[in-house]
């Protein structure tokens, strides 16, 4: 049960936008992708769930291999990529995108867009639980995207993304713009699901969050992976990007 | 804008609807039913709105008359629907060649001004009341394409999309689903009334002139009723019942008011 | 479309001269050429400008007009005329014995393809004696051949052959005797005409006549009240009442030689069944189907009541449904439903009306209401000039006909009634009809070609080739400014030179 991505490569015209990117997602772990803006993580990230616009053979090259159980996947191999994809988006990898309001239905009740996501994921179809789940009352499912706060919104993203009983999550900046209590609630939502044994993709450029809940570390600069290491030894990290990076942490951390 | 304009619009709307059931149910029969001895007759406690000057029930036939237009609008909307609304969505949805060249054939119908079209049609193919309702849906068609296509296309890439693909949601689904009825029904409801109201000021207006002649030869044909050929058989008469020909003008005008108010309020509700 | 800009324009050119009478036509003339006309507003044309043979006085008997004297055969096989010398043409030529050669053999001649060819075809040929002196040799003995030489006469040095043709230049500079002239065609489509000083009985009294084309028949009399016009042809019922009570306008009363029916087409069945027909016109009742028309006299016969051949001890038919019913059962249909049908087939028919033909909407929805009660169903379709002329005379493709026909004084019906003839579109036949019919046109007895006639108004009301309607009361509206007007039935200016402006 894994995710498997080597040598992923997207081209706009002439120029790589990501060139030579591999990465690793397991069961109840958290693999932690930092980099700075325009970097590429999530232009890397949408490629796993064949998202990039326009995947045709032409602009993304890359050897996915997602293993289920018995069945491996290999995506970008198949001649028709986007019914390859059809099997994985969902049951298998699930997206928390960056901005959690803009990935809701603006005009439809949250609520049944949870039970939206029940529904495709085969379970009944009543959200309230999964409100429960992340700490929401069962009021908010008639609540309409733009009547949310900025952590309810995040919180239906999760929930969203439990709801569909992904084994895999990609998460998009998760806690971007949110103050200092509301993102301790959110980073507890995502320990709790890796505890449930999901595998996590965490895309940020906090390097905070690889101490607090990082397994493992990828550091991304113009298109490339230039650090890949544990998050035990963040101390050893070389490469000046990830150096840098550190250093603008520790300032924060030290205020 | 005040607040019981929308409801008031909506009354105005239903009330051809209503009318159109009560028609249907009671099957009045409005050839059969004139009688010179009551010619030009005033309202009365039996005639509500009096004769016309062949002794014909006036309220009767304005009843009857939403029989020659509530159903071909409903037809006309229907056409519109069909031929706008997967034209429109798909090209929005997929872009590229395909989408070009269904907005280029739109384009050229709705280069010609539609009551043109309508009358071209009527000259080439007959002159029935069904046929101009499909005339006026088919050129009707390009305006609800192209304002779909417009939202489509700004709503394609929106991150609503792209997540419920990432949820394993068919493009199909999302599509239909969630762009189109519960992000866009409003906008289709808002032009499904405007093309109602088209219709039937098209009908009353053509039915108008083609009973002027005496002759219909354009729209709905005397004896069957039309709010418009009722207008035009009366306004000449010396003696004419005043609500003869003051009805059917009344009706259509407030009908028009009530989809400019219901249109309205959906507009400003969208924004 | 544009009444109140047409009436407009037509106001701001109203300058009322006194000496000028303006009439309206709905029409102006297509063709100013006596050989070829066929409108009513072409013959009103043609009497403005062209004097026949002889005329009527004003009690509609025939006197002489260009002709001095007459002297008839015994054996009535000729007519010996002279014409009068003091009635030149309007270009100052004099009238000459070969004018009139020259107007029959223009009629006859097979090319010129003349609608008035049938007004001639006793005639079997012209001989000339001199300047003024014409014999006219007939194919059968004639009692009154005067009656029938009613027809324009046409100047021959206006023309080259005895062919003419439709498009020849006479049609843009008629030349004739009359009391008018023609100076000009107007932009507008009006025509103006100036009095002939040199015609018959010298000069006309009013100098100037001019015919205006105002299509919308119902501005015409809104014209007439704001002092636009002197003259209306026909007034539209629904106008009379405003008209009457006008001091400056003056109404009058005219017979038209004409009659409306409803005509079957007799070769279709069920129509080919004398007892549906019969049904079909007891279903009708003509007093509530003329009401909204305006007024006039209900016939039982095609003849108009004025009519010496009009049989009066033959009465119009009434509304009587159980007499329908009868006939209907006995001719095999049922009535289920309320709706008539015969082996399943339901009685359902086609009205066919003329477009132009006037009032005929308020005919046709109350003939539909009508028979829809008595359980028939009729559809209706208006036809203009050319699918009329196709569909109806041509193809025959029809099932019921509203329309009217119109006749001169002599009013000969066997184009309509015979089984040969020309307009017997229904395709009526009875031999005992034609027999009549043929006895009424060759007899020289006056008493005998009644008693023919009559006889055949019998025939017809029974056998209802058609469903005899009514002849409408016609008024002409004139302006009191005009004096001493009397006006012919049917070509309306007869009697025009005698008209004059008072003060």
């Amino acid at each position: 049960m894994s995710v498997h991505l080597r040598s992923l490569r997207i081209q706009a015209g002439d120029r790589a936008l990501v060139s030579q990117v591999s990465l690793r997602i397991l069961p109840g772990k958290i693999t932690v992708l930092v980099g700075a803006s325009g970097s590429g993580k999530t232009l890397s990230a949408r490629s796993l769930l064949g998202l990039v616009r326009g995947i045709e053979p032409g602009i993304v090259q890359a050897d996915l291999e997602i293993q289920d159980g018995e069945k491996t996947h290999r995506p970008y191999d198949a001649r028709d990529r986007e019914a390859a994809f059809a099997p994985i988006r969902g049951p298998l990898l699930g997206w928390l995108p960056q901005n959690p309001r803009a990935a809701l239905d603006p005009l439809r009740a949250v609520g049944l867009q949870i039970s939206d996501c029940l529904k495709l994921a085969g379970r009944q179809s009543d959200p309230g639980p999964w409100l429960k789940r992340v700490n929401l009352a069962s009021g908010v499912g008639a609540l309409l995207p733009h009547q949310l706060s900025g952590g309810m919104a995040q919180r239906i993203g999760i929930a969203l993304a439990l709801a569909r009983g992904s084994r895999f999550l990609i998460v998009d900046e998760p806690t971007t713009g949110l103050d200092p209590s509301l993102r301790a609630g959110i980073l507890q939502e995502l320990r709790a699901a890796r505890d449930a044994g999901v595998g996590l993709l965490l895309i940020t450029h906090d390097l905070r969050l690889v101490r607090k809940l990082g397994d493992h570390l990828l550091v991304m600069d113009r298109g490339c992976i230039v650090e890949d290491r544990s998050a035990q030894d963040l101390g050893a990290m070389k490469s000046p990007q990830a150096q840098a990076l550190w250093q603008a942490t520790a300032r924060l951390e030290g205020r | 804008m005040s607040a019981w304009r929308p409801w008031a619009g909506s009354a105005l709307l239903l009330f051809p609807l209503l009318i159109w059931v009560v028609s249907l149910g009671a099957g009045y029969d409005v050839i059969g039913d004139v009688d010179v001895s009551r010619a030009s007759v005033g309202p009365s406690a039996a005639h509500w709105l009096g004769c016309d000057h062949l002794g014909r029930d006036v309220l009767w036939r304005l009843v009857t008359a939403s029989e020659s237009f509530v159903g071909p609008s409903l037809l006309a909307c229907a056409v519109a629907l069909a031929i706008g609304v997967p034209a429109g969505a798909l090209s929005g949805w997929l872009g590229g060649r395909a989408a070009s060249l269904t907005r280029f054939a739109l384009t050229t119908i709705a280069s010609l001004p539609r009551f043109v079209l309508v009358l071209l049609v009527c000259a080439a193919f007959g002159n029935s009341v069904q046929l101009i309702a499909l005339a006026a849906g088919v050129a009707y068609a390009p305006t609800l394409a192209e304002a779909i296509y417009a939202r489509i296309q700004s709503f394609r890439h929106r991150g609503f999309v792209l997540a419920g693909q990432a949820h394993g949601l068919r493009s199909g689904r999302i599509l239909w689903l969630h762009l189109l009825w519960v992000n866009h029904r409003r906008l289709i409801l808002r032009h499904c009334i405007q093309l109602f109201a088209y219709f039937l000021l098209l009908e009353t207006t053509l039915s108008y002139i083609g009973g002027l002649d005496g002759a219909g030869s354009f729209g709905v044909a005397q004896p069957d009723p039309s709010w418009g050929n009722m207008i035009a058989f009366e306004w000449r008469e010396p003696e004419a019942n005043l609500w003869a020909s003051l009805a059917p003008g009344l009706a259509t005008a407030l009908v028009l008011l009530g989809a400019t108010w219901t249109g309205r309020s959906l507009v400003e509700e969208q924004a | 479309m544009f009444p109140t800009l047409s009436l407009a324009t037509l106001l701001t050119a109203s300058t009322a001269d006194a000496a000028s009478f303006r009439y309206a036509e709905d029409q102006a003339p297509g063709i100013v050429n006596p050989l070829f006309s066929t409108t009513m507003s072409e013959a009103r044309v043609n009497e403005l400008l062209f004097d026949g043979l002889y005329s009527d006085n004003q009690e509609l008997a025939t006197v002489p007009e260009l002709v001095q004297s007459d002297e008839l055969s015994e054996d009535g096989m000729s007519l010996t005329m002279r014409l009068r010398s003091d009635v030149p043409w309007h270009d100052g030529r004099p009238l000459k014995a070969e004018d009139v050669a020259f107007t029959i053999q223009a009629m006859k001649d097979p090319g010129t393809l003349s609608t008035e060819a049938g007004r001639v075809s006793f005639i079997e040929r012209v001989e000339t004696q001199g300047e003024s002196l014409v014999v006219l040799h007939f194919t059968e003995p004639q009692a009154r051949p005067q009656d029938k030489l009613t027809f324009k006469i046409l100047p021959s040095h206006a023309f080259s052959g005895s062919t003419v043709t439709r498009s020849d230049s006479f049609r843009s500079r008629p030349l004739g005797t009359g009391p008018y002239k023609l100076v000009s065609y107007n932009d507008d489509n009006s025509i103006t005409f100036q009095a002939n000083s040199e015609g018959l009985g010298g000069q006309a009294r009013i100098g100037e006549v001019v015919m205006r084309e105002v299509s919308d028949k119902s501005y015409q009399a809104k014209l007439l009240l704001y002092e636009s016009l002197e003259g209306l042809v026909r007034v539209l019922p629904r106008d009379l009442a405003v008209l009457q009570n006008n001091r400056k306008i003056e109404l009058y009363p005219y017979q038209t030689n004409s009659w409306w029916y409803v005509g079957f087409n007799q070769a279709r069945a069920p129509f080919d069944d004398v007892r549906v027909r019969q049904a079909m016109s007891y279903l009708v009742d003509v007093d509530a189907l003329l009401a909204p028309v305006g007024t006039g006299e209900i016939l039982s016969g095609p003849f108009v009541r004025s009519s010496p051949f009009y049989n009066h001890k033959v009465n119009p038919r009434s509304y009587d449904d159980a007499r329908a019913a009868t006939l209907l059962e006995e001719a095999g249909f049922v009535r289920e439903g309320g709706m008539w049908s015969r082996d399943g087939e339901p009685l359902t028919m086609t009205l066919s009306a003329h477009r132009t033909l006037e009032s005929a909407q308020e005919v046709v929805i109350n003939l539909q209401s009508q028979l829809r009660t008595g359980g028939v169903t009729v559809e209706v379709e208006f036809l203009d000039e050319a699918e009329w002329k196709a569909r109806i005379w041509r193809q025959r493709d029809f099932d019921l006909v509203l329309s009217q026909w119109s006749f001169d004084r002599n009013e000969d019906i066997r184009e309509q009634l015979h089984s040969e003839g020309a307009r017997n579109f229904g395709s009526y036949a009875n031999p005992e009809v034609d027999a009549l019919l043929d006895e009424a046109r060759s007899t020289r007895d006056p008493q005998a070609k009644k008693a023919a006639l009559r006889a055949v108004h019998a025939l017809a009301s029974q056998d209802s080739p058609m469903i005899f309607l009514w002849t409408l009361d016609s008024y002409s509206a004139i302006s009191t400014r005009v004096d001493d007007v009397v006006i012919h039935p049917f070509y309306f200016f007869t009697w025009v030179r005698q008209w004059h402006m008072g003060s």
